[in-house]
């Protein structure tokens, strides 16, 4: 009886513990249910929720016999296709950027981290100015030394062509994802393998890769909901034309059939694609939970200390620099290139010899106010930095409810986390956008509509499912003991979280900040809808330049939004972890614990 | 569409054609009152006796509000703002704080219904938004009417009080004094000199099926430059004309915004695109050599014509009535026209003058909405349910559906 009590009263603590956690969920929670609730009701309104009426409409619209035969098979082509691509580049990347000895680790990762930064319309331009069949630089290239008219090589009017470009934009994410977990992996597992007469091939397929395996699935679930939501890209190569319609371009139109200009609007249609996106998306998540539910199998951070073993390639270091190199230049150099070229050019036109006699800097003068001057830029480093560090603190709590506790809706809670990814952002936006109405409405006091605060909003529910998958893989590595050693000393928790395990996933929280904050950097779709009269970002100016048909100023606008971006990635992570491990890899990786016992 | 239910004119929604025809005859004659030259004298001659008075008491309750919030094109250079916003308190001598912000018209025209709706205050005192838009907004009771407009129009814009502009060309149909049209734009085809010809342009719409275009042209995947066509046709039958948009459709080479189809002729990936007129100017301005050029379509152009409209409700009414009006002036077009170069079809400025020039030269078709009562009645039917799936098709038709 007396070895009851403690064990009633220890159980009764670490209930008490998990509140605090638990409370910053279920309010985080609160929003996305709402909002999850909203965007439902939408799909059954004709058109703006403050009309009367009800329809099934939306639903309806949606049984087509192209969504069928056309829509949903390209889609799975581009949402299968994009992570194959992701994967193949991000992986090894992620394990030759943390996990061996080879040269410009910090330089190589900093510019993985650039490539959500560079716009995706310039990507998508760069392809087809690359690739197009009476176009394409490489193309006409190829077939004047072949002899022939024209290469059928194309990224257009190809589902494809859309996952070559997509898997290319998507490697970061994966890469991210897989490379904190990785590079805490407890090397004496390795090495075990080692001892046992692995080869070292056998060790990463059957040591190595398993341990990350948590990380790995949540960036292709994470993959591949992005990939089938992403519009512009496919827009651009054929999807809206008809061509290859895909989820994302069906999305688009059904929310506004006749165009922006003209008097039909549905935002519900959004809601009714955005749960038929949460069905496939809901299937994968369940098997990831069940992956976490044996989240002890991934537990490599133990109360011994270690620090991570790293392998040298020997000569074979060329061909890992070769393969890093081989997508940086596909997926950062071309582009780059492309939208230098693309700023240089009063109107875009191939590179020529009359081309080049036209290069000027026209676009970057006045550029700053071009953009909005001080006020947009004051605008976007609010934007960026609330969202990266509500995203990282409010993600963490998600995840150590899901991870650390036994709490009987904890698989609840990270569901429901999840859902908002499937949910298209557009629709998400609407939402928030009414609810902003009413505030201003009713509670007029409350400072929402018009404001940075709702696009922060906005921007929060939206990363969360990102910031989840990362803390979810960060915190199962983390063992239990050094948090029970920690309550049986007379910790609490709020301070085991802060001294033990955050510090332990530092490296993860770090990736989850800077991640965020580059994605909300570039996000356009929801900072343009909720946007008023003092909360314009930077993203939006460049898209409103690029729509109205400035390109090169557009341009202009997204290189020195580049430059800054790798500048200040680069600053932060060397403040992070000083200047030689300035690297979003593994200079962070070395757990505070990280000494030879 | 909320505000385009609320103004349909038959109870069923559906158009008659023998009334349309009928109808059609009396385009020849105006909805509105006449101006002739000497009514806009009169005018001309009283505003000033009238309008001063009126003008102050207007400024005096602007200053008293302190404060404008209002809207400026999407496209128009954040540059402009602050000359804007200059100019706009010095000619009306008012010191009160103005806030202009860029949007995306399209985006926040919803919001303004919803807000109209919902009984909210609205976000900005003043919004500008198309045609289209603003009939939409006009509809669900989202905008209010100046009141004295003439009076004050003629005092603020110099246009119009020395009667060279007609106070129905910047006020039209039911939009007449409240909302104020400040700028326009037509849609035609722009294509790439080095290949295709102007010769070997398709004609009209219809055209555009032919398979000798297959893959050679871009449109954009709004309606625009469709859906005003069965108010163009002699005998509209519309099944016909979605037939005619499918081939369209299937035969064009991408749907894509209006600014990257022409991006991408000048790249030489197609050979034109649909797009409206300032794409030319832009890239003529950036780039005189640039290998394009533009032509009319034969059949009909559609123009869209940009309107101020002061909010319902408005937190500064008096200033926004202010800045509406005074958006209309040479001063203001005199600011942002260099840089947006869109034309003002009332306007007297070199572009302005080209824009009229070059329909008029090549006898161009251009029809706008807000035209006739034949051009409003297709309008409210598009807000029908029947006219909103119809739409819907027509979407569905130009991306090849």
């Amino acid at each position: 009886m007396p070895s009851v009590i403690p064990f009633v009263r220890r159980r009764a603590r670490i209930a008490t513990a998990d509140a605090l956690p638990l409370a910053f969920s279920w309010l985080v929670l609160a929003v996305v249910i709402f909002l999850l609730a909203f965007v439902l009701y939408m799909t059954f309104v004709p058109s703006l929720p403050t009309e009367p009426g009800f329809t099934l409409r939306h639903w309806s619209n949606v049984a087509s016999s192209r969504l069928l035969t056309k829509v949903v098979p390209n889609t799975v082509i581009v949402g299968f296709g994009t992570i194959c691509i992701a994967a193949f580049f991000a992986l090894p990347l992620a394990w030759l950027l943390n996990r061996t000895t080879l040269p410009l680790r910090t330089t190589f990762t900093t510019m993985i981290g650039i490539v959500p930064v560079i716009p995706g319309f310039i990507l998508a331009m760069g392809w087809i100015m690359l690739l197009d069949e009476r176009i394409g630089l490489i193309n006409n290239v190829a077939a004047n030394l072949l002899g022939l008219s024209s290469l059928p090589l194309g990224v257009k009017d190809t589902p494809w062509g859309m996952a070559w470009v997509l898997g290319l934009v998507l490697t970061p994410p994966i890469f991210f994802l897989v490379a904190g977990p990785l590079c805490r992996i407890d090397p004496s597992l390795e090495e075990v393998a080692g001892v046992i007469g692995m080869k070292q091939l056998t060790t990463l397929r059957r040591v190595t890769l398993p341990l990350v395996w948590p990380g790995i699935l949540g960036g292709l679930i994470y993959t591949f909901m992005t990939a089938v939501s992403i519009f512009e890209i496919p827009a651009l190569l054929g999807a809206a034309s008809g061509k290859v319609p895909v989820l994302a371009s069906e999305i688009f139109y059904s929310v506004r059939p006749g165009g922006p200009l003209t008097a039909t609007f549905a935002y519900g249609a959004a809601g009714v694609y955005g749960t038929l996106l949460a069905v496939p998306s809901l299937v994968g998540l369940y098997f990831y939970l069940r992956v976490l539910e044996r989240t002890e199998r991934y537990q490599v951070i133990t109360g011994k200390g270690y620090r991570p073993r790293e392998t040298d390639l020997g000569p074979l270091n060329w061909i890992g620099i070769g393969f890093v190199i081989s997508y940086l230049v596909l997926a950062v150099a071309l582009p780059l290139l492309v939208l230098l070229w693309a700023s240089l050019m009063p109107v875009l036109q191939l590179p020529s010899r009359e081309a080049l006699s036209k290069l000027s800097f026209i676009n970057y003068d006045s550029l700053l106010e071009g953009l909005g001057g001080i006020a947009v830029i004051w605008n976007t480093v609010v934007l960026v930095l609330c969202v990266s560090l509500l995203v990282s603190f409010f993600s963490f709590m998600v995840s150590w409810v899901v991870v650390r506790t036994r709490i009987r809706s904890r698989k609840l809670i990270d569901m429901l986390v999840m859902v908002p990814h499937a949910i298209p952002s557009l629709a998400f936006a609407f939402a928030l956008a009414m609810l902003g109405i009413l505030a201003s409405r009713w509670l007029a006091w409350l400072p929402l509509s018009g404001t940075i605060g709702i696009i922060v909003i906005a921007h929060i529910i939206n990363r969360m499912p990102y910031g989840t998958r990362v803390m979810n893989s960060a915190l199962g590595q983390v063992h239990h003991e050094l948090e029970e050693i920690a309550q049986v000393c007379g910790t609490k928790t709020p301070t085991v979280m802060r001294r033990i395990i955050l510090p332990l996933v530092k490296p993860s929280v770090v990736y989850l900040a800077v991640w965020t904050a580059m994605l909300s950097f570039q996000e356009v779709t929801m900072a343009l809808f909720l946007s008023g009269p003092q909360n314009h970002v930077l993203a939006v100016s460049i898209w409103e330049l690029w729509e109205s048909g400035s390109l090169g100023t557009a341009a202009a606008g997204a290189v020195a939004m580049v430059a800054t971006m790798s500048a200040l990635m680069f600053a932060i992570l060397s403040v992070a972890r000083g200047p030689t491990a300035g690297l979003v890899g593994r200079g962070v990786a070395e757990p505070p614990v990280a000494e030879e016992p | 569409m909320a505000g385009l239910r609320k103004i349909r004119v038959s109870g069923n929604g559906a158009v008659r054609w023998p009334v349309v025809a009928v109808t059609g005859l009396f385009l020849l004659l105006p909805a509105e009152p006449v101006w002739s030259p000497g009514a806009q004298s009169a005018l001309a001659a009283d505003a000033p006796a009238k309008g001063k008075p009126l003008l102050d008491e207007v400024v005096r309750k602007a200053r008293q509000e302190g404060e404008l919030v209002a809207t400026i094109s999407s496209s128009w250079r954040k540059t402009l703002i602050q000359p804007l916003t200059d100019a706009f308190r010095k000619r009306l001598g008012l010191d009160v704080k103005v806030t202009l912000a860029n949007v995306e018209s399209s985006q926040h025209f919803v919001m303004a219904i919803a807000e109209t709706q919902a009984g909210a205050p609205p976000t900005y005192d003043v919004v500008q938004g198309t045609d289209s838009e603003t009939m939409q907004l006009h509809g669900a009771g989202g905008t209010q009417r100046v009141e004295n407009w003439e009076a004050l129009l003629a005092e603020i814009n110099p246009l119009v009080r020395s009667g060279k502009v007609r106070l129905d060309q910047i006020g039209q149909g039911p939009l007449r004094g409240q909302s104020f049209m400040f700028m326009a734009n037509v849609k035609q085809l722009i294509y790439n000199t080095k290949l295709i010809s102007e010769k070997d342009l398709p004609r009209t719409h219809a055209q555009l099926g032919d398979p000798k275009y297959k893959g050679k042209f871009s449109q954009p995947p709004w309606t625009t430059h469709w859906d005003i066509g069965l108010a163009a046709l002699e005998k509209p039958d519309r099944n016909e004309w979605l037939d005619v948009v499918r081939k369209a459709g299937k035969n064009g080479g991408a749907v894509l915004y209006e600014s990257a189809g022409v991006q991408r002729v000048i790249l030489g990936e197609f050979a034109f695109a649909l797009a409206q007129d300032r794409y030319m100017r832009q890239i003529f301005a950036k780039d005189p050599k640039a290998p394009i050029g533009s032509r009319f379509f034969d059949d009909y152009n559609g123009l869209t014509g940009f309107y101020h409209s002061v909010r319902t409700r408005p937190r500064h009414p008096a200033a926004a009535t202010l800045f509406a009006l005074w958006m209309t002036t040479p001063e203001a077009q005199a600011i942002w026209q260099p840089s947006d170069l869109q034309a003002v079809p009332y306007g007297d400025s070199k572009i302005d003058r080209e824009f009229r020039l070059n329909i008029e030269k090549s006898k161009a078709r251009v029809i706008g909405w807000l035209d006739n009562d034949k051009t409003l009645e297709l309008l409210k039917w598009y807000g029908t349910e029947e006219g909103r799936k119809y739409v819907e098709a027509m979407a569905r038709a130009i991306r090849g559906e």
